[in-house]
């Protein structure tokens, strides 16, 4: 556990993204560690949102919590192994030289780090769930800290990949290897740090293509979180592990707004 | 006591144990003092607006508690989530200081509100009406929240001098502090004790959301909104709202480019 969790936290402190360890691939990210940590810390967040049907209903509905516990790391492995095919194949034809087994290292660590963020938003998380009964409320709540640990999961992805892009241009020049490299980013600062994203130009493929992609993974992840429904848990529908397939995540969005103050 | 005062002094003015590059854990100890203090005598005179006959006097107690309570649990909630971030910006190794200034800034806090308690009792004293009381407590609140700011700069200009991100991190910060604290707030109440309800360390209907009442309370003042129309001002504005967020982050990437 102890040693998860220092991965993690290189991760986190961006040190997996250090140009010179790029430079040579991405053999020092750890897939078992990496995802070990990740389930546990869905695991977490899946517990503080399944208190909601715990604390509403008489009697208390365990059953919604260990489903949600259950829901929310398979969420992001489904999420995942849907959009990786993609990811790979954008990444071969952006010339980032890496086999799928280095795409799932390079992709793992921003996922971890999306739900680390998120797992830490879990005491806030159950402190609204503690005190408020409003349902509408609690969805877009766990919506909005979804949509924010999401956001810095990706940032943290689109670093990587423009370190890399950098760190792989670097070396081909040096040999003289006509390596088909996109454009070359800016240099790396000599400070790791992850919020800048230093994207190339607009023109640029790599930018575009990434945008495009991060598009699908998000859209996909929305739509696999409305297909395991129920998370929450509405306090009016009995407790089952999945919900009829009706509307889509977007639609219930507007109605959900509508309904926390119109209701 | 007058090693309390001398201490409360040092804090205003950042010298001593408080200096900006003090270490942390000489001065903890009176920075969690402070805020005790502080927070109980600024509680127990908020209390005594419910009155001071002998069976009301638990109340200023209730009250005392419950401002430490208030400020700390919000810190407490919203901790984790902003080192984390902290962490993911890079920025982990400033993080002692980072939390020097923030548990600073509680104690801030509540010391300005004990400086203000006199004006609070003034104004109990010349005031009964319970609305205003609770709107006049919400504005001592918002002065010692600003009048703390001096604190957080102070603290914070190293920090931000190496690093400009840390601007954006504290505004990070105080947006989630807000909005946990509001509903913190809310969950706590009475602060105050109306004269009228019997004193109670929580009200019965206290559990609810602060949000979705004053939502509903907008609602209600904007009328009736038909559905259809909500739905439709909503699909009409997301794509706007998805193209304008679009073009500003586009815009910031071009400025960032341009002055590297």
């Amino acid at each position: 556990m102890i040693r998860w969790l220092k991965e993690l936290d290189e991760v986190l402190r961006g040190h997996k993204g250090d140009p010179q360890l790029l430079a040579g691939g991405t053999g020092h990210i750890r897939i078992k560690p990496l995802v070990a940590v990740s389930i546990v810390l869905g695991i977490v967040y899946g517990l503080c949102m399944g208190l909601y049907a715990v604390l509403t209903r008489t009697p208390p509905c365990f059953a919604q919590m260990f489903a949600s516990a259950v829901k929310v790391p398979i969420l992001f492995i489904l999420t995942l192994v849907i959009t990786f095919p993609s990811l790979y194949v954008f990444s071969a034809l952006l010339g980032i030289r890496l086999g799928p087994k280095d795409t799932l290292r390079l992709i793992l660590a921003p996922v971890s780090a999306n739900l680390a963020v998120l797992a830490s938003l879990g005491p806030i998380t159950a402190f609204f769930t503690l005190s408020t009964s409003s349902y509408p409320f609690m969805k877009l709540l766990n919506f909005l800290f979804f949509a924010v640990s999401g956001v810095i999961g990706l940032k943290v992805l689109l670093t990587m990949l423009s370190r890399l892009d950098a760190a792989q241009a670097g070396p081909a020049k040096a040999t003289g290897n006509s390596a088909p490299a996109a454009e070359p980013t800016d240099g790396p600062g000599p400070t790791v740090t992850v919020m800048p994203v230093a994207l190339s130009p607009s023109g640029d493929i790599l930018g575009t293509t990434f945008r495009l992609w991060l598009v699908i993974y998000g859209l996909v992840g929305a739509q696999m979180g409305w297909v395991l429904r129920p998370f929450v848990g509405a306090p009016n529908l009995a407790f089952e592990w999945f919900r009829d397939r009706e509307a889509n995540i977007f639609i219930d969005l507007f109605r959900t707004i509508v309904a926390l103050f119109g209701a | 006591m007058r090693a309390f005062f001398r201490a409360a002094d040092d804090f205003l003015r950042g010298r001593g144990v408080f200096a900006v590059d003090a270490p942390l854990m000489g001065r903890l100890r009176w920075l969690l003092a402070l805020m005790l203090v502080c927070g109980l005598f600024y509680g127990a005179v908020m209390g005594t607006f419910s009155g001071l006959k002998a069976g009301r006097l638990h109340q200023l107690l209730y009250s005392g508690v419950k401002v430490p309570i208030l400020l700390l649990a919000t810190f407490v909630l919203c901790l984790p989530s902003f080192f984390v971030v902290n962490t993911l910006a890079g920025l982990r190794d400033d993080f002692g200081q980072v939390l020097r200034a923030l548990v600073a800034t509680q104690s801030c806090v509540t010391v300005v509100l004990a400086a203000l308690a006199p004006i609070t009792a003034f104004w109990y004293i010349s005031c009964r009406d319970y609305g205003l009381v609770l709107l006049f407590n919400m504005v001592m609140f918002g002065v010692a929240t600003l009048a703390a700011q001096i604190v957080v700069r102070r603290y914070y200009r190293p920090l931000i001098a190496r690093e400009p991100r840390h601007r954006h991190l504290l505004w990070a910060w105080f947006v989630l502090y807000a909005f946990v604290g509001v509903q913190m707030g809310w969950v706590l109440r009475p602060f105050i004790g109306n004269p009228e309800a019997p004193v109670a360390f929580f009200r019965a209907e206290a559990w609810g959301n602060a949000y979705v009442v004053v939502g509903g309370l907008i609602f209600r003042a904007v009328g009736r909104v038909p559905a259809p129309l909500l739905t439709f001002l909503g699909i009409a504005t997301l794509p706007l709202l998805v193209v304008l967020s679009h073009l500003l982050c586009s815009a910031v990437s071009r400025n960032r480019r341009r002055t590297p």
